[in-house]
């Protein structure tokens, strides 16, 4: 309503939202809002569903394994969000046809390399990347990248400090130290201070290499874009398939991961978003275990 | 089409409903206030009353498409079911005919079903890549990664 997003992931929101609030349409603005939202939303009881798949850990019993070995653990996160994210995407080049690559020539590459920032430039954009670092650590808004960078690092408070991620980053990043027997919460700060200290100055450190491995590597990672997609496709494909593959080396995770990856290409089709997906499959298991901690401790009182 | 997706979830909701109540318990667990099929039917009942909702009341689609044959009209359908069949047919090839040979088919058969038809570019972008990738995977990091039935048919792995 008043271009004011929240979070960095309402900035794209506030782009279509605010001038259709000028329009004199706030109330469709919110609507759309509303609607779209309530879709994400079913996404993530979706995948809370998906996270009741395997043994349960309080009383061992099987659930929706349908009999399968395979099924026993549940289902892999990287490999849910390989099929949801990588091969979907990869379907929906195949599908819609699109000339995402091999449409740069050596011309086009050729402006891509071109990395210098002149002093009147510099003079332009100092006052924006300075507000936008302060800005982006408490709702991550202005000037993109940097408040993008700054915002992520604010997402991580909540991670590491009640256990619940801000944003999709922080999803995997709970996904990972879970996979490691971390509990994040308050608690490891005084258990695990190795892993939280590791964590902060690990982002500061990733910040500086991403300076310096991105500008020589610019003019490389943009020749990606004039590989043609009759061999891009097959590629990422065969890579996610492979990357799961690789985790368990069990051919149950690929054919799982096709069918999901089949599911989710529907529900792109149909509007639905794949970022809550990740949120419901990773926090469902901690929700289940947390509620039945409260009702033991609450004698069973609802 | 956002109604579409919704009854698709209804559809998966339900089945997921009905499955739960198939989830066998423990004697002691029945009377406990959360149980292994708790959970399961309050997400199953979440999901009906949410895709209900999203069928009942009125939508909105950004896209202004209404019709499901328009939203999914135009689209190539074809090489994407091509190209699903060969991940199901690479998947299921690989314990017989092993990692290497089923991942140079896979790629170049993926090549092709693209429309890619210079037999040198599949061969260049399909062999070496999938070599290159054994060869890091096994004999620099170390993994172990079993070799196809086939490798034992033609008398490997013999003493």
């Amino acid at each position: 309503m008043i271009n004011a997003p929240g979070e960095a992931a309402t900035v794209a929101t506030a782009i279509d939202g605010y001038p259709m609030a000028r329009q004199g349409k706030p109330g469709k603005a919110l609507a759309i809002a509303a609607y779209s939202s309530f879709s994400g939303g079913t996404i993530a009881v979706i995948l809370l569903m998906l996270a009741t798949v395997g043994t349960d850990q309080n009383s061992g019993v099987q659930r929706f394994t349908f009999g399968s070995m395979n099924l026993l653990d549940g289902l892999s996160f990287i490999m849910l969000a390989m099929a949801t994210f990588a091969i979907t995407e990869g379907f929906l080049m195949v599908l819609k046809r699109q000339e995402t690559t091999g449409v740069f020539k050596a011309e086009n590459l050729a402006s891509i390399n071109d990395l210098k920032v002149t002093r009147r430039e510099f003079r332009k954009i100092a006052p924006t990347i300075g507000r936008s670092s302060l800005l982006g650590f408490f709702i991550g808004l202005a000037a993109p990248e940097t408040g993008n960078n700054a915002a992520s690092s604010g997402s991580f408070i909540p991670l590491l400090t009640l256990g619940i991620p801000g944003s999709g980053t922080t999803a995997v990043m709970l996904g990972a130290l879970i996979a490691y027997g971390i509990e994040p919460g308050p608690r490891m700060f005084v258990e695990r201070p190795e892993v939280f200290w590791a964590v902060i100055m690990s982002m500061y450190l990733g910040n500086v290499f991403l300076l310096i491995l991105n500008l020589p590597l610019i003019s490389y990672f943009a020749r990606l874009l004039a590989v043609p997609r009759n061999i891009l496709i097959p590629g990422i494909i065969f890579f996610s398939m492979i990357g799961v593959y690789l985790i368990t080396f069990n051919n149950f995770d690929i054919n799982a991961m096709i069918l999901i990856a089949v599911i989710a290409l529907v529900l792109r089709l149909f509007n639905y978003p794949m970022a809550p997906l990740l949120l419901g499959f990773i926090l469902g298991g901690l929700m289940e275990d947390n509620l039945r901690r409260s009702l033991v401790i609450y004698d069973g009182s609802f | 089409m956002e109604k579409m997706g919704a009854l698709f979830i209804l559809a998966f909701s339900i089945a997921y409903g009905i499955y739960a109540f198939k989830i066998p318990l423990i004697f002691l667990s029945q009377g406990e206030a959360l149980n292994a099929r708790t959970m399961p039917y309050a997400l199953s009942i979440a999901d009906i009353v949410i895709s209900l909702l999203i069928i009942i009341l009125p939508g909105y689609d950004k896209d202004q498409v209404t019709t499901v044959r328009a939203a999914l009209s135009g689209l190539d359908w074809k090489r994407t079911a091509w190209l699903t069949g060969l991940m199901l047919v690479y998947s299921l090839s690989m314990p017989w005919v092993g990692f290497v040979i089923a991942s140079i088919f896979f790629m170049a058969g993926g090549m092709m079903i693209l429309g890619e038809r210079n037999f040198k570019v599949i061969l260049i972008a399909s062999v070496p890549l999938v070599v290159v990738l054994w060869f890091l995977l096994t004999k620099v990091l170390g993994m172990y990664i079993a070799p196809g039935e086939l490798y034992y048919i033609l008398g490997g792995g013999a003493i």
